[in-house]
């Protein structure tokens, strides 16, 4: 069997006295997606923040294999996190600094990303302006234009409608097959269709 | 009282050479030294703000008490340290607009510094984890923060102007308060009350209120501005 893309031994996470992750071990394989779940506040957002080398864990060891730690992750994050300015710049300012493209190139992505999520007519909208279904659509796209080796997804689908709903679960059963996914979800039905290979959290640990 | 007013106002209106010089001389010593304060303070506060050192409390408890710091005191120790056989002396700076300018650097400073790390350190909070996963440098990151708080950054500027421009306390003792060379509006006021020239002192105090009007009138544009997108 391959090396795991990420290791996790004995991981501890501590905030503010609170331990949110207890004691968990994992291996994150390459191949298929794969979903962690649980409860509220079991402490899958920090796991994926912990896998993602967001957080540091309070004990324990990360091996991140090859890349060592990764340095540009695309992440989406459940409660969206932007800038004060408009949908493209926002944009452009995630791949300005992740210095993938030129400015040029850079704006050609997000001109044909905006289109195909028929998003176009708010490119120059203030991010404040947008819905929140829109705003979830504006951090995939984020996502997807950063683009980096591992995909860590929180609740991709939060306050979307049925329409991006089938739409963004179809674009990233197509990406899974050429990057590793990594993401959350609560509904059962959503992980099966992307895996088996899920990972249950309670109250912190792997269950 | 309503002929006091009227003199007052003619001053004003006149464009009295007394007048308007005092009013020129208080705003260029204020504007300059919050400049120079502003540049100072946005790269300390973002040093602190965005660095995590050993003594950053202990440093931020330094700068805010330095907010409590008496005008006075600031004053007297500029006119110890400048005067003929202070350390600095040779420089020949007591009585001039330069040493007004230093006193006022000296006091807008630390409230720049305080003012201006509050406002980088809530976008911190908000966007650290965002910098953290595009892997942006430490200048992308600087520049992303003072950006993304600049309204709160011109707002915290202007409220330093405004102290700088009501200070009296400080430049009273180490500009002299000469006629035509370092008196300003708070300090004319001072003079012109004791002189009996109530008309001159009031006009710079209608004055002074203007200014003061003015500054709030932006402040609540800018809010207004910021809040609405």
């Amino acid at each position: 069997m391959d090396n795991p893309l990420i290791r996790l031994k004995n991981i501890y996470y501590k905030l503010n006295e609170n331990l949110i992750i207890d004691n968990v071990s994992i291996n994150i394989n390459q191949g298929q997606p794969t979903v962690i779940m649980g409860k509220n506040g079991a402490g899958k957002t920090t796991l994926l923040k912990l896998l993602a080398g967001i957080y540091k864990p309070t004990s324990g060891y990360i091996d991140f294999g090859k890349t060592k730690s990764p340095e540009i992750v695309s992440f989406l994050f459940q409660q969206h996190i932007f800038l004060d300015r408009s949908v493209s710049e926002n944009l452009l300012h995630a791949l300005t600094c992740t210095k993938k493209n030129d400015r040029d190139m850079s704006e050609q992505k997000i001109k044909d990303y905006l289109n195909e999520f028929n998003l176009t007519n708010y490119r120059d909208t203030h991010i404040n302006k947008l819905s929140t279904g829109q705003k979830q659509l504006i951090s995939l796209i984020r996502v997807f234009l950063i683009d980096s080796s591992i995909f860590f997804l929180d609740e991709p689908f939060n306050n979307l409608d049925q329409y991006y709903y089938s739409y963004v679960k179809d674009l990233l059963s197509d990406l899974s097959k050429t990057r590793k996914i990594i993401l959350i979800t609560h509904s059962k039905d959503e992980a099966l269709y992307f895996t088996n290979d899920i990972i249950s959290l309670e109250t912190g640990r792997v269950v | 009282m309503s002929d006091l007013i009227f003199q007052s106002l003619r001053i004003i209106l006149n464009f009295d050479e007394n007048y308007f010089q005092i009013v020129l001389l208080s705003i260029f010593v204020s504007v300059t030294a919050v400049i120079i304060a502003s540049i100072i303070s946005i790269t300390i506060s973002s040093l602190i703000s965005l660095n995590s050192f050993k003594l950053k409390n202990s440093l931020m408890i330094v700068i805010n008490s330095l907010l409590a710091l008496p005008p006075v005191v600031v004053g007297l120790i500029l006119y110890i340290l400048f005067s003929t056989n202070g350390y600095f002396g040779i420089y020949n700076l007591l009585y001039t607009v330069n040493i007004m300018i230093i006193a006022q650097i000296i006091l807008v400073t630390p409230l720049l510094i305080s003012l201006c790390k509050e406002s980088i350190d809530s976008v911190n909070i908000k966007l650290n984890e965002y910098l953290h996963t595009i892997n942006a440098s430490y200048y992308q990151k600087t520049l992303t923060l003072i950006s993304e708080c600049k309204y709160n950054i011109i707002l915290n500027i202007i409220v330093a102007l405004g102290r700088a421009l009501s200070e009296v306390g400080a430049i009273i003792i180490v500009g002299g308060n000469i006629s035509y060379l370092t008196r300003t509006m708070t300090t004319g006021i001072v003079v012109e009350t004791s002189k009996g020239d109530l008309a001159m002192a009031l006009s710079l105090g209608i004055t002074l209120l203007l200014i003061s009007l003015i500054i709030n009138l932006i402040i609540f544009m800018l809010t207004s501005i910021h809040k609405n997108g």
